[in-house]
Order: structure tokens, then sequence, then C-alpha cells
């Protein structure tokens, strides 16, 4: 069953990876970061906004308690109390740091407490220290930032990014989509909801002329071949 | 010294006397703050401040940094020629650097002060009046406040009779006779109009004691955002010589009075004209900034201080929050309720809970918090410096207000509780203020090892109990609910005095009750935490969290619930209730109720057009504000619901259009009846469908039968 929730789920490359992410809640964030922290060794760190860290959320949607082992969150609560956490993070990070992840970075550096000019500073400081980390030590830097909210700090968070992912919640479950990432197969808690394109890249596309001789009975071999990776 | 005001460049200083005040004028008064940062940058801001004309002086002190620095730093003292003009100069340098130096890099320290308490902490003068201040009421209806019409000005208490000249002379001739030290004030906006109404009408009103000077606008009204509610800060004024307090907009006035705001003038030197206007919180942070610049120790301008990284478990362990024991939904006869005293900062004081004792290098390793497993320093802390005075003094005082009483004193038993009251306010808050993002000394290790062992010490309470024949049939934060579960269980005086023992802090027996029901929550699914009532044994009706308590619950409402209680008192049966409930009905029906005791007041979220939904409040603040009373997010509105069903202002009727009984929508007031006597017998597992069947006209002996 690991493997295959890892897989539904896009992997963190080193770089910085932009999580754009539509719908209230932070699901898409917890996926990510459970199954990337399932996949690599070393410790991991967190520098929260808005109380994204849930622990709940996090246990629910970690495999086991032991994936979390590594992490270590702190939370923010000013632009200032962020500038400051970020700062911090060169003099605890190495090169076997496996994951560094800062949920909607320019929240607090939005608030109306701090004057703008100030703002724009500390926030355009924070990320460029995000940036170099995430370059000279190959880290993987997961930030995020809510989906049409676009201003002048979303706009340097999408310049600085190597790469954007996009999430929304479906029906189904969180959907991710991005340059080479889409989401194939919605995992829920006792089955998997399948679509399309997932059936296209296991099985290829059927020629015109054979979909006509598709019938219930291969429809039950697909269902077989889902339940099977459960 | 009593009050504080500025006048120019210069200071005035204003002292009680027998007769009345007397000014002394400071010529020579510059106040400090501090920048730190690397040497170079801080020379090159030496030599470029020595030349600014808004600079009188600058030079090196040494300070620490933060409450728990070990080193002292050196750090640029800059005094300024405006003795209100810190925050300003502080903001030019600051956008000045920006770009210049990295963030951080600069940080400025004891900026955001405000100007009387800077003037009386850096000068040391306290200031405490050498009498108790004089005061005199002034107030006038919103209506006519918005109308610019003075004729319904009451002075002292009692209404002019009379037109807006005998209004003026009024106030005039009583502030001659009086002299009194603090206006208070039932809107600020007051002032300017008495002044211009004054000139207008050629009477001599000095609203000042200095001649040359009159009422001074210091800040224009605006809206705040605090803990996620909207408050409306209105316009303040100052007037020279006397304070002003505006009492729709004073939360300590408005709880403890001239005594009560007296006593906190003298904890936390903030002068009474600045006390009046402040919050709890920011009561609190000037009592932290005396004790932080006596132990020489910088105010930071912002807070930058972070949390430490933690692991998801320990964050998910302090994440808790306080200690709750879901009641047991019912009503439960002969319930003791015991509660820890002042848990919160007593846990402070008592375990030395502070910034700068937590997580300390000289005891690490050491698991001094339970669950959390956090080091506390052996060395005295911070905060309980802080707050055990406040301990102390309201021990004290609740001692003094029961000699009052028995000795007969009420004046001087009012007083005590006056004061008592402001400084339970500040320990109420000081826990919550330790997790307040702003909260200039708060530090969220604080807070969570706080509740650490908040938690811990209810759940020792608890299984203390239970050995001595009791169980828990609630519990929340601080206070235990016990029932009986054995014939012959120990004394409740016993259970408190034996985990007071164990725990260090007084467990009190708070009170004991003949039956107390705790009420589900609206979907019935559970036990509400904070909602209850009860008869104690000494005949005392409690209510916590039902209408009676609720602001917006009309009076004619809260009355009928508390009837209702009585009847459950007498009956214990539901049906009893509902029986009394139809004379409510029936009064409301035969348009019985006047009006006044069926007014909703409710506190605008935001400004009337701002609403998505078409409530209510909303209507009401558009409908006051189509009279000519706008109404600001923050305000509250009171009105009586004309029609519910209805469209737009239509929907109600203000106070001040003085409705008459036929303009009142009863089904709507009658569902509050309803929702009441929900509340009423829901502990006995009826809901509201269950209050209308019973109800229905059709019902009838056997249908009675079968519920």
């Amino acid at each position: 069953m690991g493997t295959d929730t890892l897989s539904a789920c896009p992997r963190l490359e080193p770089g910085v990876t932009l999580l754009r992410r539509s719908g209230e809640t932070p699901n898409a964030l917890y996926r990510l970061v459970t199954a990337e922290l399932a996949r690599r060794q070393g410790s991991a760190y967190w520098v929260d906004s808005r109380n994204d860290a849930v622990t709940h959320a996090l246990y629910d949607h970690a495999q086991s308690r032991r994936t979390l082992r590594g992490l270590r969150i702190a939370r923010a609560f000013t632009a200032y109390q962020h500038h400051e956490l970020v700062s911090s993070l060169p003099g605890r990070i190495s090169s076997r740091t496996s994951l560094v992840v800062v949920p909607r970075l320019p929240a607090l550096y939005r608030d109306p407490d701090v004057p703008d000019g100030e703002a724009r500073t500390l926030f355009e400081a924070s990320l460029t220290i995000l940036d170099a980390l995430a370059e000279s030590l190959s880290v993987p830097v997961l930030v995020t930032a809510r989906a049409g909210t676009d201003d002048v700090f979303t706009d340097a968070l999408t310049d600085a990014a190597d790469r954007t992912i996009e999430s929304h919640d479906t029906r189904e479950g969180v959907a991710f989509a991005g340059d080479d990432v889409q989401t194939l197969v919605y995992h829920h808690r006792d089955y998997w909801q399948t679509t399309i394109p997932y059936w296209v890249e296991l099985l290829g596309v059927a020629p015109e002329e054979d979909l006509a001789h598709v019938g219930p009975a291969s429809i039950t071999t697909l269902d077989a071949v889902a339940m099977e990776g459960c | 010294m009593f009050a504080v005001d500025f006048d120019g460049d210069d200071v005035v200083e204003w002292y009680l006397t027998d007769g009345g005040a007397r000014p002394r004028r400071v010529t020579d008064y510059t106040p400090v703050f501090y920048v730190a940062g690397p040497e170079s940058v801080l020379a090159a801001l030496e030599r470029r401040l020595s030349a600014d004309p808004a600079v009188a002086a600058v030079g090196y002190d040494r300070l620490y940094p933060r409450l728990d620095s070990r080193e002292r730093t050196e750090v640029l003292r800059v005094a300024v020629v405006a003795p209100r003009g810190v925050r300003h100069l502080a903001r030019r340098l600051r956008d000045d650097l920006l770009g210049r130096v990295p963030p951080g890099d600069v940080r400025f320290y004891n900026v955001d002060l405000s100007p009387g308490f800077r003037y009386c902490v850096q000068t040391d003068t306290p200031p405490i009046p050498a009498r108790r201040p004089r005061t005199l009421r002034l107030s006038l209806p919103q209506k006519s406040l918005a109308d610019g019409d003075l004729s319904a000005l009451s002075v002292g208490g009692d209404p002019v009779d009379g037109d807006e000249q005998e209004c003026v002379e009024a106030v005039a001739t009583t502030l001659a006779e009086q002299d009194p030290d603090v206006l208070v004030v039932s809107s600020a906006r007051l002032l300017p109009l008495l002044r211009d109404r004054a000139a207008a009408l050629g009477v001599d009103c000095p609203l000042s004691r200095d001649p040359e000077r009159g009422v001074e606008r210091l800040a224009g009204e605006n809206t705040v955002v605090s803990y996620g509610t909207v408050r409306h800060s209105p316009a303040r004024y100052a007037v020279p010589g006397r304070a002003i307090v505006d009492t729709g907009n004073s939360f300590l006035w408005a709880e403890s009075r001239l005594d009560g705001l007296c006593y906190l003038v003298e904890r936390s030197w903030k002068p009474l004209q600045e006390a009046s206007w402040a919050s709890i919180g920011n009561v609190l942070t000037a009592m932290q900034i005396r004790e932080a610049m006596a132990r020489g120790v910088l105010v930071p301008w912002n807070k930058r201080r972070p949390e430490t990284f933690k692991s998801v478990e320990t964050l998910h362990a302090a994440d808790r929050g306080g200690f709750t024991f879901d009641p047991k939904v019912g009503l439960h006869e002969d319930v003791v309720e015991l509660d820890f005293a002042s848990l919160y900062p007593r846990i402070i004081c008592e375990w030395n809970i502070s910034p700068d004792t937590l997580g300390c290098d000289c005891h690490a390793g050491r698991a001094d918090i339970p669950e959390l497993g956090y080091t506390i320093c052996d060395h005295r802390g911070f905060l309980p410096d802080v707050l055990e005075p406040l301990l102390t003094d309201r021990q004290r005082l609740k001692r003094e207000i029961r000699e009052a009483e028995t000795g007969g004193d009420e004046s001087a038993a009012a007083s005590a509780r006056a004061k008592s009251g402001a400084i339970k306010w500040v320990l109420v808050s000081c826990f919550g203020y330790q997790g307040y993002r702003n909260a200039k000394f708060g530090r969220i290790e604080c807070h969570e090892a706080i509740n650490a062992v908040a938690r811990d010490l209810l759940l020792r309470a608890k299984e203390t109990a239970e050995a001595g024949g009791w169980r828990v049939v609630h519990g929340i934060v601080d206070s235990l609910w016990l029932a009986a579960t054995r014939e012959d269980p120990e004394s409740p005086e016993a259970i408190a005095a034996t985990v007071t023992d164990d725990c260090g802090i007084p467990l009190e027996v708070e009170a004991t009750y003949d039956w107390v029901c705790f009420v589900p929550t609206r979907e019935m699914d559970r036990g509400a935490l904070t909602r209850y009532f009860g008869r104690t044994r000494d005949g005392r009706y409690v209510y916590k969290g039902i209408e009676i308590r609720q602001r917006s619950t009309p009076e004619f409402v809260a009355d009928a619930q508390r009837d209702l209680i009585a009847t459950l008192d007498r009956h214990r049966d539901s049906a009893a209730v509902c029986d009394r409930l139809v004379k409510h009905r029936a009064r409301l029906r035969r348009q019985d109720v006047p009006t006044d005791q069926l007014f909703v007041t409710s506190r605008l979220s935001r400004a009337p057009d701002d609403y998505d939904r078409n409530t209510l409040v909303a209507a009401a603040g558009k409908r006051s504000e189509s009279l000519g009373v706008p109404r600001e997010p923050g305000q509250s509105v009171r009105y009586v619901v004309a029609n519910e069903d209805g469209r737009g202002t239509d929907r109600v009727r203000l106070d001040f259009e003085h409705p008459g009984v036929d303009a009142v929508d009863t089904s709507y007031y009658d569902r509050l009846l309803i929702r009441a006597t929900e509340s009423v017998v829901s502990p006995l597992g009826w809901d509201r469908t269950r209050i209308r069947r019973y109800l229905s006209p059709g019902r009838d002996a056997s249908l009675s039968a079968f519920d």
C-alpha cells in the first residue's frame, strides 16, 4: 500500500517547489510532505504560518509515526518571527537535511501591522535565504501560496520557484497538476479512485476499433487491478 | 503627580491639591529610544543623528537585549527633542535603513511606549495622585450627540432642565464649583461639541485647567481588530489638567471604576488618562515594561523572538490546550464545585515559568514540565516578579472585602471589590497574553508549559477526588464539579486540603449545589462545556453561558428564563416548565411587554454595508445610518425586531425611535422564548420539537400520556 500512496503523489526534487493550492484545507500540503518524508532519511524543518502545522492532520496523513520522527516544526505569528526563523535555517541545515517546508510563505508579510516597505524587504530576504539553501545544499524546499491571491509576494515566489505544482480539492480527494505531474489515482482510506489518465498510462490507449469490444468483463478486471493496489 | 500633558516641547505635570490641582512645567525632558546593530552602522547613525534637528542627544548605553541575555550589549541611545516624537523619528530611521542594511540587523527598542507612561518610567515619576480624584459625569444620548443637540445633557447624573444655553451654563457652573479631576463622559465627542457650543453661545465654560489651552484631539477614530473581534476605537481627546474617561470605550472603567483604575495606575505607572482607554493587555504590558526596564532589559519594538523548533510529538502534546472533562448532560443533585484560585498566575509563580527561565542552558536536560519535558531555570523569572505582587494584593483585598462586609462598611467593601476586580482581569489575561502574537514579552512555550502543568494538576485533583468517593461530572480548565459515588465520601473540604498540600496551589470549595443542570450543545449530542445553571445550597441561582448571560438577549426573554429555571427548581419536570412558558407567550401575544424589555443589543462586526447576508444587525446598522446616527464596526446597536421576514431596514426599529408595542414582531420573540426554554429543559432530554408538540393546541390528555 505504501508505495502506491507515494506514487500517487508528486516527488519533491531539490530546489524550490511552489505548491499553489485552491480549496480550504491544506491536505495537499500534508500529503506531499508526509509522502516525501516517507521516502527520505534525515531531519526536516517546517517553518509554520497561520497554524497549518496541525499535528492531528500530519499524523492522519503519515503512514506511521516514524515518518514524522525527523520533522521539526516552529510556528511564526508575525512577519518578524517568520523572518527570524527562516534566517536560522542556514545554521541548522546540512546536505543531509531531507526537506524544508514553508507553508503560506507570504501570509504573515501581508499582515497590516508590518509597514509595506519593511514587509517586502523582510519577505525578499526570507525568499533569498530559502532559494540559496535549496541551491547550495541541494535540498528540496516546499513553499506554498493560496491560488488566487496574486500580489507582489506571490509574483516573487513564482519567479523564484524552480517548479510549480497546483493542487485542488476534488470530490475524490486532492488532485495535483504541474509541469511533469498529474494526479493519476486518488487515495481514499479504503479504496482507490482511478482516473482515465491512470489507465491510459497503465494500459496504453486502445486503438479506436478495439473500444467496441470493451465490455463489462474487462471493466471487472480493471477494478481488480485497482483493488490490488490497496 | 496625577496627570501629565504636553505643550510643544514642554511637559506639564499636574499635582492634585486639596482645593484642585497645580501645574509644574518641565522644559528639559527628552524621551529616549535605543538602536542595536553592527558597530559600523551605529557609528554612522550616531554621526548622522548628532546633526539631526529632531534629536537632542546621542550616546551609548549598555543594556540587555533580551530577558534571558547573560551579557549587556552596547546600544545607541537617541534622545528626541519632541516629548511625543519618538515613534515618528524611529519610523523615519527604519524606513531610511530599509534596503541599506540586511533586515533584522538593526533593531529598535523602547519605541512604542505611550507618551505619558514613557515620561513616568523614564523620569521615575509615579503618576499616583495625592488624594482620590474627584469625578464629574457628563452624558448625552447617542441620537442627540449625532444631531449635535446638547439640550438632553445630564450633568453629574441629573438631566439639565432647559435649552442648550442652560445646559452649557450648568456645565460651566458645576466645573467652577466642583473643580473635578476626571470628566466621565458618555462619549469623548461630547468634549469638542461642548467647547464649540460654548464658544457659539458665548458661555465661558473652561473644560481645561489651563486657561491658555483647551481640548486637544489626540487621535482620530479608527477600527481595530483584536483577537479576531472588531473594535471601534473612537477619537481621543485630552484636556490639560484633567483626565477624560469615555465610558463607552473604557473597558477598565466598565469593569472596575475609579478605584480599580487607580489601583492599576499605581501598579503600571500608566497615568489615569492613558489607563482609562487602555486594554487589559496594554496595562499588563506596561507592568512588564516597568519590570524589564528595572532589570536593564530593552523593550523590543517588534516582537521577533520566534518559537523554537520542536518535534511533532512535542508540538502535539503542547497544543492540547486546557483540561476539559465533558460534562454529563442532565440534572445532578448535590454537586460540589472545586476551583483552583488564580490557577494560571499561580502556576507561573510556583513553577517560575517565564520567557527568561524556560529552556535555560544552565539546567539543560532537566524535565521540569510534565508531558513536555521543558527545563525551567532556578533563577527567579521575570513573569513571576510581575505577577506576584498582584496575587499578594488580591489576597489582601479579598480579606479586606470580608472584613468591610462584616463591619458593615459598604464603601470600603466596594472600593476593595473594584480593585480586586481590576486585578482579576489582569490575572485572567496574563496567561492568554503569553501566547498572543504581538505580546512584547510573550513566549508561546510559556503558554504551553502553563497549560501542561494545569492539565497535570487537574488530573491529580480528579484522582484524589475519586479516591475520596466522588466522581467528576464536569471539569474545565481550573474547576471540577463532583458528585458523590458512595454514602460517606470524604468531605469536599478535606479533598481540597489534600490537593492543596499536594499541588502547592490552593484548591477551594467554590460552591455546593442542591442541583445543577449541564446543558447539551444545540445539536443535543453532548454536553456544552460552558453552559450550565443550578441552585446553590444557600439559595443562590447560578447561570453560565445560557441566554440570561448573553448580552444580546432581550430583558424579557432573560426574565422569562429565570422564571422557568425557578419553575424547574420547584417541579423538576419539563412539562411544568412548559406550562409556565404558556404564561410568558401569552403576555407577549397580548402585547403586554413594554418594548424597552424587548431590545436586542448587538455589536456590529463590520460596516453595515459590508455584511454579506442580510442579518438583523446589518439592518439595524443601516437603519441607524439612514436616521443620522452612523454606527462603526465594533459599536453596538439596540433594536426591536419589527418584522423578521421583512425587507431591508424595515425589519427593525431602533431604541431612539421609541417604538411602540404594536411595532413588535411577536413570532420572533416567541421563537427566542422557545429557544430559552429549550436550554432549561434540554438537560432533561426535551428539545424544541418536543416543547412545540407539548404546547400544540391539539394536545390532549391521551397525547400527554403517550409522551
